[in-house]
């Protein structure tokens, strides 16, 4: 199936696109907080960026960026420790949507949220200054928003060129 | 807290109605291969570095480590599609360790020009501290 995009002309309307059609304008993904979820999350990231037709070496960044936020969520949120299984309830929610600009020029904003207590960094080194590093240098914008009932790490990426043809 | 034993691929959507069958096993994730030299031992990494699979190349890592007997260490990621934060935080522990608390050669990590390798150890500025070569015949002649 070709991939559609946000500049078809007719985008399909008035039945509900199946969650697998990767050219969705918007990607929503749920999973159980377990150490699998981000290589999950990478598969569907690259898949609905390739039927949006963005670039490969824009793509391979936000892939990046937004494993890093699940990973930050698994591990930081809920401190998931390696190898153990979700607790019941426990879930990491991945939003994506592309946005046309003005000029043409589209942008994804990813959203990552968890319902996790947000542990403060210890004095023990983690992974999540590196984390916070990948996702800073492969977005454009992050947003980190942590409160009582959980946090969202907001990423929006760089702009890229219309989809022509 | 109590935890419930869930089914592997219970991942859904959030109408629950898909699951995401592409859950990947973890042998399809990473794939690490030992290769015995007379003087160097070199691990071959195929496939993705993150918080799942990490804890398996640091085992297989310290498994090496044993086993050196004087010989270098040698990591090969030129076949290795993603490398994420708690890969990076073990290649940066396993090179601290060879050095500063074995007395070992320094870790020779072979990265060539692989991108999804070498963008992450460039993000974090780790090409300054990890030693870094194009292919394994570089490292061991180094």
């Amino acid at each position: 199936m070709p991939p559609t995009s946000d500049q078809d002309k007719h985008p399909p309307r008035g039945r509900q696109a199946p969650t697998s059609l990767s050219g969705a304008p918007t990607l929503q993904v749920a999973l159980n907080a377990e150490w699998v979820a981000p290589s999950i999350v990478r598969g569907r990231v690259r898949d609905w960026l390739a039927a949006h037709r963005w670039p490969a070496a824009h793509a391979e960044e936000l892939v990046l960026a937004v494993s890093e936020a699940v990973s930050n969520s698994i591990e930081h949120g809920y401190a998931i420790p390696a190898g153990s299984v979700a607790r019941s309830g426990e879930m990491v929610n991945v939003h994506g949507v592309v946005v046309v600009d003005a000029d043409g020029f589209r942008h994804v904003v990813f959203t990552v949220s968890d319902q996790g207590r947000w542990r403060a960094p210890t004095a023990k080194r983690t992974t999540r200054g590196h984390g916070m590093l990948i996702m800073r240098t492969c977005a454009d914008d992050v947003a980190v928003d942590y409160s009582a009932s959980g946090t969202s790490v907001v990423l929006r990426s760089r702009p890229v060129p219309p989809v022509i043809g | 807290m109590v935890r419930s034993v869930k089914p592997a691929g219970d991942e859904r959507t959030p109408d629950g109605a898909e699951h995401a069958a592409e859950r990947p096993a973890r042998e399809q994730l990473l794939d690490i291969r030992p290769e015995d030299r007379d003087d160097a031992l070199i691990l071959f990494l195929d496939g993705e570095i993150d918080g799942l699979t990490a804890p398996r190349m640091r085992a297989a890592i310290s498994t090496a480590f044993d086993r050196l007997d004087g010989r270098m260490l040698v990591l090969d990621l030129t076949e290795v599609r993603f490398l994420g934060s708690a890969g990076l935080r073990t290649l940066l522990d396993s090179a601290a360790e060879a050095v500063t608390h074995r007395g070992y050669q320094p870790l020779r990590v072979v990265v060539d020009e692989n991108r999804p390798v070498v963008r992450p150890i460039e993000i974090v500025g780790l090409d300054n501290v990890l030693a870094l070569y194009h292919s394994v015949g570089d490292a061991l002649a180094a």
